[in-house]
């Protein structure tokens, strides 16, 4: 059974650069172009990953991390992909319960290695 | 106890009382026995008197018939029944006498008795002879018999006989009734006679206990009639064993105690008259020293109330006016003055006029006063008292003296007293009193003066801090204020030191602290509960947030007082540091988002490019992820720019060449590319305006253009008309850029303008943009005295407006002699317009310096009000400093109206007035009238109509 991963970004490009970073791995990849959208496919999916932009329409990638963690789901792995780069970013992502933090700009990869070692965990 | 009872009264009246009544009972029963034993008698008697009375009839009737039988018998000589009833009648005779004779009580009647028998044995005899006769039929035996034998009378005889005894039984029951009733009324009479005795006697008892009581008791009333006259009587009948004696007794007794306590009460009596006597004596004593101790009193309470005003009082006009009044009191003089030595003459006087005390001021260095000064002393003058001062007294009190007093500090006099007392002559000892009190007085000047100078250091040092834009509180070792600022009150909306109860600590801190964030609370209350007991708080200042409906971000710091090393209070400045606060926020905000902005097509750029070098790829995938880092860089390219255009229009750095430029041939350029470009859209030009002149930076104007354009087109994505009409209102040209789009959601308007702001919805995903082309676009358009706005409805598309001044155009053929208003605020604009051209002035307005300088060079203006800063390029300091170094123009009054705070800049360069914002327009007005009223030439004339205010001056300045 393929590992299944969640894209959630606004931007198409960055989509497009997740996905064929990933594409030779053989996951099961879905892409969700808002918050909204984010939410209802992690609700719906038992995703292994999801990779979250911060700063997207509808619902932020906060939001969306602290809806699914007070609907009580801990299991899903989440990781942010932000464009803020600071430490509070960061600090904020952790606090609303964010697996892991990744700054843009990425190195696709550094993004390939990391999604692989989680998956293995 | 018996004994007194047998003696008593009581018993007395008890013992006769009963004694008759035992005589009544006894009497009534005897007479009651007598009648009964009367009735009895009587009863017994008339009982027998009538059995013999009915035997005596019986008797009678019997024998009346027998002798009725016999002479039947006889008659009738019929042997038949008369002779049988006539046995039994003789019978029956027999025994009706022997039934009558028991009864018969007297010997009369027996021998009535007898005699009958007799008759009746005589008769029988003679019957029985007429038998024989009768039977021997001797009728004249018979007649002789009856005739002379007597047996006819013996009849008649007999019957007599008995008759009488009948009527003698008769009479005797008459008789013996009669008796009856004479007894009774015997008896009756009897009764009487007792009832008579009965009152007799009572009369007598009554008579004697009159006697024996009502006497007594009437000579003890006439002795206590006397005893309480005041007499001295001898009781009577103490000596009486009965109760008036006991009350003879007690009477004495109580007259004896009466008398002994009269004897003490008027012992008493005597010695109250005397103390009375000596009261008397001793209150008109004491009303004596009332009078002198009242009149001290007096003296006494203006001095207390003059060492009061002396101590305590720190207004001049109150100190100098309690002085004279307390002193004229306490020296009973009827005027006087006090006056200071100061430039001033400051004075106080009662009973003067002020023309009189002004006219003795005046000829203060001169006579009486003059000498007090000079010797430093006291002295009097006695004159003839005026008419008005004589007036009101006698005669012969025809003298006034003035008493001249000098008030002396560390030798030199300070203050001149004159009093004047009419008709009595100040003493030594008065004069020495009041001597002293001036010693008082002068030091209560002195402390005065020092008060005064204190007070206005006070106030200059208020004015400085209330200057000062800091709020600034003084605090004392408690922490209660001490004082603040203006700055302070309005900074906190509310005053910490008006009101007494305010002062305190605990009040005023939790008023403040009520006026701070909730989030900040807590370190501010620490850190002023640190500073007022003088302890160093962690941090030497801090900055908090108020809760204002806009907060406001107040920087906040202190300073411990030391007096000789010793700890007396603090000082908190609060310095608002809003302004500060926002544009670092701002610029911390625009680097952040800046920097976010860029990461994402950094993101693509270094994404692709790696996994470009790192995979192997087909020649397909290759090209497209070198387009996309292509487009993506062209992004960044963008990006940077407006980057840099937003922030050189934001702090103003932003340079515009502006000339005259037509509008109409820039717009079809631009429009050019967009047709040949995009297909899917219709373009269209529509005109209704002749003016097309703005004074604009082609470059720029090229920039809002196309971004206005494009994003109509990028926001029209399915195609459709765009249409760019140009329309001319109010001196401005107006170009409308209308889309059949997506439109705007309301919620999206208001922000429209802001950076990076982009309409957040899933339709506009595709459409990419920085968020800034707006945002560069009204600043663009403001920068050339314009504005953009925008009108939109959800799906159907949005119309942007361009509006720009026409050239020429707000100053439509201007006038030399018009006054030139060159503000941005049209609003302010307008009102000043309105109220100088009330005046009779031509007014022109500007917006830009750009323009007004234009307008400069065209005309000479009369006036000019010019606001510093202001719409585009040029502020305010730049048209100021044309106009100055334009010959022609460097003569014309300018009036600066603004918000910036450098007044002495202006006036250095020559400006009129400086007037701050916000003020009253009348303000403006009227400081413009003035200006252009004192402009030196002195040849311009207010015109007709001007301003009341106006006029006043015009002529002042004339």
């Amino acid at each position: 059974m393929n590992a299944r991963i969640l894209v959630a970004d606004d931007e198409e490009i960055l989509r497009m650069l997740i996905v064929d970073t990933l594409e030779d791995n053989d996951y099961e990849i879905d892409e969700a172009e808002d918050g909204a959208e984010a939410l209802d496919l992690i609700n719906s999916n038992p995703y292994d990953l999801v990779l979250l932009d911060y700063m997207m329409p509808e619902m932020t990638g906060l939001e969306v991390i602290e809806t699914i963690r007070a609907k009580g789901n801990h299991d899903v792995k989440i990781m942010m992909l932000t464009a803020k780069a600071q430490k509070k970013d960061e600090d904020l992502a952790k606090e609303a319960g964010a697996n892991y933090f990744l700054s843009k700009p990425f190195s696709p990869i550094n993004l390939l290695e990391t999604v692989e070692a989680i998956l293995d965990e | 106890m018996n004994k007194r009872w047998k003696n008593s009264l009581s018993h007395q009246f008890v013992r006769i009382m009963g004694g008759f009544l035992v005589v009544i009972v006894l009497v009534t029963i005897a007479l009651g026995l007598f009648t009964h034993q009367i009735e009895r008698t009587y009863e017994t008697k008339i009982n027998d008197l009538r059995s013999k009375y009915e035997a005596a009839i019986e008797l009678e009737d019997s024998l009346n018939q027998m002798f009725f039988e016999a002479r039947g018998y006889l008659g009738f000589r019929l042997d038949s029944p008369f002779l049988a009833s006539y046995e039994q009648e003789k019978a029956k005779i027999e025994e009706n006498i022997s039934n009558l004779e028991p009864k018969l009580s007297t010997d009369e009647e027996r021998q009535k008795i007898k005699d009958l028998e007799n008759y009746l044995v005589r008769y029988n005899r003679l019957f029985e002879e007429a038998l024989d006769l009768v039977s021997a039929d001797n009728t004249e035996g018979l007649q002789r018999l009856s005739r002379d034998m007597g047996g006819s009378d013996l009849v008649y005889t007999a019957k007599d006989s008995i008759r009488e005894l009948v009527n003698s039984i008769r009479t005797d029951i008459k008789e013996t009734d009669e008796e009856l009733i004479n007894r009774l009324s015997t008896i009756q009479d009897l009764f009487i006679a007792f009832v008579v005795f009965l009152l007799l006697i009572a009369t007598v008892l009554v008579g004697v206990m009159a006697r024996k009581v009502g006497r007594p008791l009437h000579e003890l009333a006439i002795a206590s009639s006397q005893v309480s006259a005041g007499e001295r009587v001898e009781v009577p009948h103490e000596k009486r064993f009965d109760e008036l004696g006991e009350l003879a007794r007690a009477f004495n007794s109580m007259v004896m105690s009466i008398q002994s306590n009269e004897s003490k009460l008027i012992s008493t009596n005597e010695a109250l008259l005397k103390q009375r006597e000596e009261l008397k004596v001793n209150k008109e004593e004491l009303e004596q020293s009332v009078k002198t101790m009242n009149y001290q009193t007096k003296v006494l309470q203006h001095r207390n109330q003059l060492n009061r005003a002396l101590a305590s009082t720190l207004s001049k006009t109150d100190l100098l006016q309690s002085i004279i009044s307390n002193l004229i009191e306490i020296l009973n003089a009827d005027r006087g003055l006090i006056v200071l030595l100061n430039q001033n003459k400051d004075y106080a006087a009662v009973g003067l006029k002020n023309e009189m005390v002004q006219r003795w001021i005046n000829h203060i260095d001169d006579g009486p006063a003059l000498k007090a000064i000079t010797q430093k002393n006291y002295h009097i003058v006695s004159r003839q008292a005026t008419e008005g001062e004589a007036g009101y007294h006698a005669l012969e009190r025809s003298l006034s003296y003035d008493l001249y007093l000098p008030i002396i500090s560390e030798g030199t006099p300070v203050a001149l007293m004159c009093l004047t007392r009419i008709g009595t002559v100040f003493t030594e000892k008065e004069v020495n009193e009041v001597d002293d009190l001036c010693r008082q007085i002068s030091l209560s000047l002195d402390k005065l003066r020092l008060y005064e100078t204190t007070e206005n250091e006070r106030k200059v040092t208020m004015e400085v801090l209330n200057t000062v834009r800091e709020g600034i509180q003084l605090v004392d070792r408690k922490g209660d204020t001490i004082s603040v600022n203006n700055q302070m009150c309005s900074m906190l909306d509310a005053c910490i030191s008006d009101e007494n109860r305010k002062k305190d600590f605990d009040v005023w801190s939790s008023t403040f602290l009520g006026k701070v964030d909730e989030d900040y609370r807590d370190v501010v209350r620490t850190y002023i509960n640190r500073v007022i007991k003088g302890i160093k708080p962690q941090e030497s200042e801090l900055v908090y947030q108020t809760n204002h409906e806009v907060p406001r971000f107040i920087r906040m710091y202190y300073e411990h007082l030391h007096n000789a090393d010793k700890f007396i209070g603090s000082i908190f400045v609060h310095r608002d540091i809003t302004r500060e606060y926002e544009v670092d926020e701002m610029k911390n905000e625009f680097v952040s988002t800046v920097s976010h902005e860029l990461r994402t097509p950094l993101s693509s750029v270094l994404g692709f490019t790696e996994l470009m070098i790192s995979k192997d790829l087909k020649p397909e995938k290759q090209k497209r992820y070198l387009k996309t880092i292509h487009k993506e860089a062209s992004r960044l390219t963008v990006l940077i720019n407006d980057f840099l255009d937003i922030q050189r229009m934001e702090s103003g750095k932003q340079m515009y060449e502006k000339t005259a430029i037509n509008l109409k041939p820039i717009v079809s350029d631009v429009l050019e590319s967009y047709i040949e470009t995009y297909k899917t859209h219709r373009f269209n030009i529509e005109d209704t305006s002749d003016h097309h002149e703005i004074l604009g930076d082609t470059d720029k104007v090229t920039q809002l253009l196309n971004n206005l354009i494009s994003n109509a087109v990028k926001y029209s994505p399915e195609g459709g008309e765009i249409t760019l009409r140009f329309e001319e209102k109010n001196g401005m040209i107006h170009l409308h850029i209308e889309d059949e789009g997506l439109g705007i959601p309301d919620e999206a308007m208001s922000h429209l303008f802001e950076k990076f702001y982009r309409v957040d919805n899933s339709d506009r995903r595709q459409i990419g943009g920085t968020g800034l082309g707006l945002a560069i676009s009204k600043e663009i358009a403001t920068a050339h005295g314009g504005d953009l706005t925008v009108t939109s409805s959800l799906g159907q598309g949005s119309t942007f407006t361009i509006s720009l001044p026409i050239l020429g155009k707000e100053m439509d053929t201007p006038k030399d002699g018009g006054v030139l208003i060159v503000e941005d605020d049209d609003s302010l604009a307008l009102l000043l317009m309105e109220e100088l051209k009330a005046s009779g002035f031509d007014v022109y307005h500007c917006r830009s310096g750009e323009s007004a300088i234009h307008m400069i060079e065209k005309m000479t203006p009369r006036g000019i009000v010019l606001d510093i800063l202001l719409d585009g390029e040029l502020s305010g300091w730049d048209v100021l400093k044309v106009v100055k170094e334009t010959e022609r123009t460097k003569d014309v009054p300018i009036v600066v109206s603004t918000v910036t705070e450098d007044k002495q800049k202006g006036l250095d360069l020559g400006v009129k007035d400086y007037l701050i914002k916000p003020y009253p327009p009348q303000d403006l007005s009227r400081s413009v009238i003035k200006a252009l009223s004192s402009e030196e030439t002195g040849e311009i004339l207010i015109p007709e109509g001007a301003i009341e205010l106006g006029k006043e001056q015009g002529e002042r300045w004339k």
